[in-house]
């Protein structure tokens, strides 16, 4: 599947306007702070309403501005793992898990979807995880819960934010790991906000560079890193 | 470690301190357990105690129905209309409660703003214990809505966020996410909502009147008692201060409490079963 982004608005000082899109495979998103890439994570996955453009998951418009057309949130089926992880501090890791289960599976009894947030949490070996608190975890395992919290919901587009800063090298390894075997699948379209070209290289993804909300580059690493077109490509880049 | 600079300030501190605390002392050993059983039996204990109880639950009930929905704007909303609003709710803390009765008397007394509306609907409104339940609801709303409001602002977007995006609808999010996440602040605003209504004298006496067992609520009974029988004024009083007491105590034990209970529930692997069960719409929203 592919998916397509056309996002015009403004939030505050940053003013948006992008066009960015992706196949089966993740794409990178890069850029300085302030840049714009958390708000258009945030608005594909519904929480922002642009004030112009188009949104399409698959073969499904989820808005378009000229249709009039904005589907909420619940019902666009995306993956979103903020900065921060969003675990909820109220439920346990099961829990957590489990939550995102009520969408795919309506109807499923409380110990189904506990038993089916239990597998995904093996998936991602952490599993001994299920009873503990979140506020009781190391960032690398808040991270897979989330991970694990948002992958569970099947979602057609994964959009994450940074999931590999903020944790320490341990945290990074299981991450990485779990990210490498987890985009080798055939079909895994991802929208992956990152800081570190080494993490963008083994995503081995498009990259799309934002700068104050506008796209000033794209393509794959090695012709970034061989052309760099901003400072911020090069120093990225380390060019 | 008592450094020398502290004991000036605690001389300082002393006389605020004894006016605070004695006087709640020398209630407490004012009354002979005699004089409180006899108390008890006076005409005026009962229907107060009764009427203050069951208004105060009821307008508890209004503050929390009402009042939640509100802080919930305040809480996430960023505009200005809804700074100006939150600036008008805290109105009646600042405002005397004889200023707030006679404003209620302006716009629901038999001359007031709908005065004459009410009167050809055949309702009455002053003196009445609806108008001891509006009284007690104009100044206990603050004090739930502001400390609602707080916690609501301190439940991260993001997570809201996460919880659409896994299927919730915006009823869903707040029912599952935001509210079990704000409940202790939405808890300590209704405890002290109720303290507010259960103490308000002066706008209840002026728009509701002093009617044993309409309206005459236990801080007006204590006023009426103190010319009678002032065991019965110490009696109330009593009562009062030690529901008073008890609210404190809860209110400043709840935080190490509400950790403990969300620990254990956490490590039951249970979590509240509230949020479970309140899946149903949010989870077949799809």
């Amino acid at each position: 599947m592919s998916w397509r982004a056309v996002v015009r608005m403004r939030l505050g000082a940053l003013e948006l306007d992008v066009d960015v899109g992706g196949g089966d495979a993740p794409v990178a998103l890069i850029g300085p702070n302030g840049s714009g890439k958390t708000t258009l994570l945030r608005t594909i996955a519904g929480a922002h309403r642009p004030d112009g453009g188009a949104i399409r998951l698959g073969d499904e418009a989820v808005f378009d501005s000229e249709a009039g057309l904005d589907v909420p949130a619940e019902h666009r089926h995306v993956g979103y793992v903020p900065q921060g992880y969003g675990l909820f501090p109220h439920l346990s890791v099961l829990d957590n898990v489990a939550f995102g289960c009520a969408a795919r599976m309506p109807g499923a009894t409380r110990a189904e979807r506990r038993a089916r947030a239990r597998e995904q949490l093996a998936e991602l070996d952490c599993e001994y995880l299920a009873g503990r608190a979140p506020a009781g975890l190391s960032g690398g395992e808040q991270q897979r819960v989330a991970l694990a919290r948002a992958i569970v919901a099947g979602p057609r587009v994964l959009l994450l934010d940074e999931p590999l800063a903020a944790l320490d090298a341990r945290g990074r390894r299981a991450i990485r790991a779990f990210l490498g075997r987890y985009f080798a699948e055939r079909t895994r379209p991802a929208l992956v906000v990152s800081h570190d070209a080494r993490d963008v290289r083994e995503l081995g993804a498009e990259v799309y560079v934002i700068e104050a909300g506008r796209i000033v580059q794209s393509g794959r690493p090695d012709e970034l890193a061989g052309r760099p077109a901003t400072e911020f490509v090069a120093a990225f880049f380390d060019v | 470690m008592r450094s020398p600079a502290r004991l000036p300030a605690a001389l300082v501190a002393l006389p605020i301190l004894t006016l605070l605390v004695v006087p709640m002392v020398a209630l407490a050993l004012a009354s002979s357990p005699s004089d409180l059983a006899e108390a008890v039996r006076d005409p005026l204990f009962a229907p107060a105690l009764l009427l203050s109880a069951r208004t105060t639950l009821v307008s508890l009930a209004l503050v929390v129905a009402m009042g939640t929905p509100l802080a919930w704007w305040l809480g996430r909303s960023t505009s200005r209309t809804a700074r100006l609003v939150e600036v008008l709710v805290d109105l009646p803390i600042v405002v005397p409660p004889a200023v707030v009765g006679i404003a209620l008397l302006q716009t629901f007394g038999r001359r007031g703003l709908f005065g004459g509306w009410l009167e050809g609907l055949g309702l009455q409104i002053p003196f009445t214990t609806t108008a001891v339940v509006m009284a007690q609801v104009v100044v206990a709303a603050p004090f739930f809505v502001q400390a609602a409001a707080s916690a609501f602002r301190g439940v991260d977007a993001d997570l809201l966020t996460v919880a659409r995006t896994l299927g919730q609808s915006p009823r869903g999010a707040f029912f599952r996410v935001a509210l079990p996440m704000a409940l202790p602040g939405v808890v300590v605003g209704a405890a002290l909502a109720w303290a507010r209504a259960l103490g308000e004298f002066g706008a209840t006496l002026l728009f509701a009147g002093n009617l044993p067992g309409t309206t005459q609520t236990m801080p007006l009974a204590i006023y009426v008692a103190l010319e009678s029988d002032v065991r019965v004024a110490l009696a109330l009083a009593l009562v009062l201060a030690l529901v008073a007491l008890v609210l404190l105590l809860v209110l400043r034990a709840a935080p190490a409490l509400w950790a403990r209970v969300g620990a254990a529930a956490v490590a039951t692997g249970g979590g509240p079963d509230r949020s479970e069960e309140a899946g149903g719409p949010g989870g077949a929203g799809r």
